[in-house]
């Protein structure tokens, strides 16, 4: 009974430390050995959710556009998957990069547990229409997210009886003209008031 | 030559902090991610993991000068790792965490592991903090014995009786579930 116990806890740990990949590992800090290291807003990466909702977000994305997550700073190991092309209007030729919004249950400490509030929304809408390679902006809401949710992983993981729509979070939907356009749009918007996470999805 | 003799006296000063830093930086780039896994499995949530984990390095930078027997290092920031676990882990305790964070073994966590994985892991968390050590370090770690004692401080005597009652809850909690 114990060889049971051994092998479900090592094959437990195991699937759970590979949540946690190689690129997700953040530069080592030597210079807070300086300067003393708050908790808040130190490293851009730091303070992610632990591994669900921005991920299980992006794999929604992901099965909309039909297309594969090429990078997922959302959290775990880039967990490439095809979905059917259901066909989301936003996903550019190019791909697109979904901007997840700050919700109360953000582990981003920028987000200071809150919502993105509406005038971070309009500016952040205003910011990703300016820039180059950018094809269209699209607004999906949370009930949204959670609807495309649902049907990916219903019946599947069990896991939409404990979701609320509030879990998922809403995001900016950014079609780009060509792949190479993304991690431009990444940089971008990552750390700005009001954003999560961001995420590029290829075609 | 009297040039070079001026300049070499801040040179040696600067040539060990290049050493601490060229030290620290290959371990942390070889031991990174299994520790902060090993974090991550102790505090349930991936933010919390990589600070300790950058706190156990950054430890260990400051004190490299002091550390004797380099070849322990990596015992020495594992052991950090895990002190910083069990701090996190008190912390938690109090209210008014400003951030909610799901962690490993939470409803929601289950969906990206599973639930047969997800029950496992809320099972281990069940469990008193050494006994978790224990297991994570056994288990996911992989460590022997001796390794094991270093890293939780205590004799090797202790490591046996602590992972054998550790896994004998862990198989009650599990059976009473099922």
């Amino acid at each position: 009974m114990n060889t049971t116990t051994e092998e479900r806890l090592t094959e437990a740990m195991r699937a759970v430390g590979e949540t946690f990949g190689p690129h997700d590992v953040p530069p080592l800090d030597l210079a807070g050995s300086r300067g003393r290291r708050s908790l808040r807003g130190r490293r851009p990466f730091a303070g992610r959710p632990m591994f669900v909702i921005a991920a299980a977000a992006a794999s929604v994305v992901v099965a909309a556009g039909g297309t594969a997550l090429i990078q997922n700073s959302g959290g775990g190991e880039p967990d490439v998957r095809h979905g059917p092309a259901v066909g989301s209007s936003t996903a550019g030729r190019g791909g697109q990069v979904a901007v997840f919004l700050c919700v109360k249950t953000s582990a981003r400490p920028s987000c200071l547990g809150r919502d993105a509030t509406p005038a971070q929304k309009e500016s952040l809408r205003a910011g990703l229409g300016e820039l180059p390679g950018v094809v269209n902006v699209e607004y999906e809401s949370r009930q949204q997210a959670y609807e495309r949710f649902r049907e990916r992983f219903d019946d599947r993981l069990g896991f939409a009886a404990n979701a609320n729509p509030g879990d998922i979070p809403d995001a900016f939907l950014v079609g780009i003209a060509s792949p190479g356009e993304a991690q431009m749009i990444l940089d971008w918007a990552t750390g700005l008031p009001g954003v999560d996470t961001a995420v590029a999805v290829g075609s | 030559m009297r040039a070079e003799a001026v300049l070499s006296e801040p040179a040696s000063g600067r040539t060990r902090e290049d050493e601490a830093t060229a030290a620290v930086t290959d371990l942390y780039r070889g031991h990174a991610l299994g520790l902060t896994r090993l974090a991550l499995m102790m505090v349930g949530d991936r933010a919390t993991a990589e600070d300790v984990v950058q706190e156990a390095f950054l430890g260990l930078y400051r004190r490299w000068a002091n550390v004797e027997d380099r070849t322990k290092a990596l015992t020495y920031v594992r052991s950090s790792v895990l002190n910083g676990c069990r701090t996190a882990l008190r912390r938690r305790h109090r209210p008014l965490r400003a951030v909610h964070v799901p962690p490993v073994w939470s409803a929601e966590a289950q969906a990206l592991v599973g639930e047969e994985r997800g029950e496992v892991m809320a099972a281990l968390h069940r469990l008193p903090v050494r006994q978790r050590e224990a297991l994570v370090l056994r288990y996911f770690a992989e460590l022997g014995e001796a390794e094991i004692a270093e890293a939780m401080g205590v004799s090797r005597g202790t490591v046996k009786s602590t992972t054998s009652r550790a896994l004998a809850a862990l198989g009650r909690i599990l059976e009473a579930r099922s």
